[in-house]
């Protein structure tokens, strides 16, 4: 892998994991409101049946918290792929429910960044698949080439490669 | 990066991708399962409201009995303002005068009422007034029988979530417009048992914004007692409860 990739591929990482690490922020804090707000962007999805109180309070909270773990372990480059696989499964699910709720002609926020709509409308329009398909291809950018430079991966992958070097230098010297 | 054996060249060797992949998938995995627990966790340690879904605004068309100056108010009702300026902020079960407002003529001069996921306290008394709704207290029992909306249902705000009320058999989910009220201000009550409501398929629910204590202030009727027996409240008991 050339420098220039791997420097590209720090670039996406850190925009990414700290997109994510952002959106939990602003759906889990302040703790008064914003899981509210966020709890109302998913039941106005109306994705979930209406008897299912107890799975829209669980997404409420684990979807920040999926999306804050992933996006804290892209940013120190520790399981970078994994981390975007996950992000990615996201985004793709993310992108199915909007299409859903256009499909049907609802008319809800999104939810996605709390109070805040950085790249579209507060309203769920296709601009929101457009937001999501463009970090889901950022996603596997990362799934597919690695975390880049400056990751705890590539530190834990070059320590590896040194011990195991030593580990056959040792077991030449043995067999002389 | 490289997953998988140490030292193996990824993307070299067919077993070795395959390898990775999994380890990929397997990290993926417990990232997820890490990020629902904690997720769960937090929910149960973290109480929060589920609020009703976003509700269209609908427009209720009035009926057009009685004087311009009395919007709709029942015939054999007493003329508007009689019954609330020297009245006792409580009668007995029936319907109650007063001034009207809020209302938006409509085409032709038929007035009507734009209902949203909120609505003022005029809307309400003018839904009220022409019985065009069903009042819900959303309370609990004690503040409901020391003194509710005349006619206003009583709803347990502890139960509702597992028990169809009773009231609600008699409603068409359709087509009923409900009101649900609690204290005023920013109680939560109204919002559980609105969504709940929604989720037992209610399409038209609306909470009174300003709740009990400004509809008791504003001199409108008001009764005593247990559900399903309303009462004509004491004159004594007016000024109390709520």
């Amino acid at each position: 892998m050339r420098q220039i990739e791997r420097v590209i591929l720090l670039v996406l990482r850190l925009a990414l994991g700290g997109v994510f690490l952002w959106a939990a922020y602003v759906k889990l804090w302040p703790p008064a409101s914003g899981p509210q707000a966020f709890a109302d962007s998913i039941k106005g999805f109306k994705l979930l049946p209406p008897e299912g109180d107890h799975l829209v309070t669980l997404a409420t909270f684990a979807v920040p918290w999926v999306e804050g773990l992933a996006g804290a372990v892209l940013v120190l480059g520790l399981w970078s792929r994994a981390a975007a696989l996950v992000l990615l499964l996201n985004l793709l699910a993310f992108i199915a429910a909007i299409v859903w709720v256009l499909e049907r002609g609802i008319s809800t926020k999104c939810g996605c960044f709390g109070k805040f709509s950085p790249f579209c409308p507060e309203q769920i329009t296709t601009c929101n698949i457009v937001q999501n398909a463009v970090l889901g291809g950022v996603a596997l950018v990362i799934v597919l080439r690695g975390g880049g430079l400056l990751s705890l991966d590539r530190e834990a992958s070059r320590r590896a490669r040194r011990a195991s070097k030593r580990d056959g230098e040792l077991a030449v010297l043995e067999a002389k | 990066m490289a997953v998988g054996r140490p030292g193996a060249q990824p993307g070299t060797q067919p077993g070795a991708r395959r390898g990775a992949a999994a380890g990929v998938i397997a990290k993926a995995l417990t990232l997820l399962l890490l990020g629902v627990g904690v997720g769960a966790y937090h929910s149960i340690r973290t109480p929060i409201t589920l609020r009703m879904t976003q509700v269209e605004p609908t427009t209720v068309p009035l009926p057009t009995s009685g004087s311009g100056s009395s919007v709709g108010a029942p015939a054999g009702e007493p003329p508007a303002g009689e019954a609330n300026a020297q009245a006792p902020p409580t009668v007995a079960g029936g319907t109650e005068a007063t001034p009207s407002g809020g209302a938006d003529p409509g085409p032709g001069g038929t007035a009507s009422l734009v209902l949203g996921e909120y609505i003022d306290l005029d809307t309400a008394r003018q839904l009220w007034e022409h019985q065009l709704a069903e009042f819900i207290d959303a309370r609990h029992l004690d503040e409901y029988v020391s003194g509710h909306i005349t006619r206003a249902q009583w709803s347990d705000p502890r139960t509702v979530r597992s028990t169809y009320p009773e009231w609600a058999n008699y409603m068409d989910p359709e087509s009923s417009i409900i009101v649900i009220y609690c204290e005023g201000g920013t109680c939560d009550a109204s919002q559980i048992a609105g969504q709940q409501l929604q989720a037992y398929g209610f399409k038209r629910v609306h909470i009174m914004r300003e709740g009990f204590l400004a509809w008791k202030a504003a001199g409108l009727a008001v009764s005593v007692g247990q559900p399903g027996a309303d009462e004509p409240a004491e004159p004594e008991h007016a000024g109390q409860g709520g």
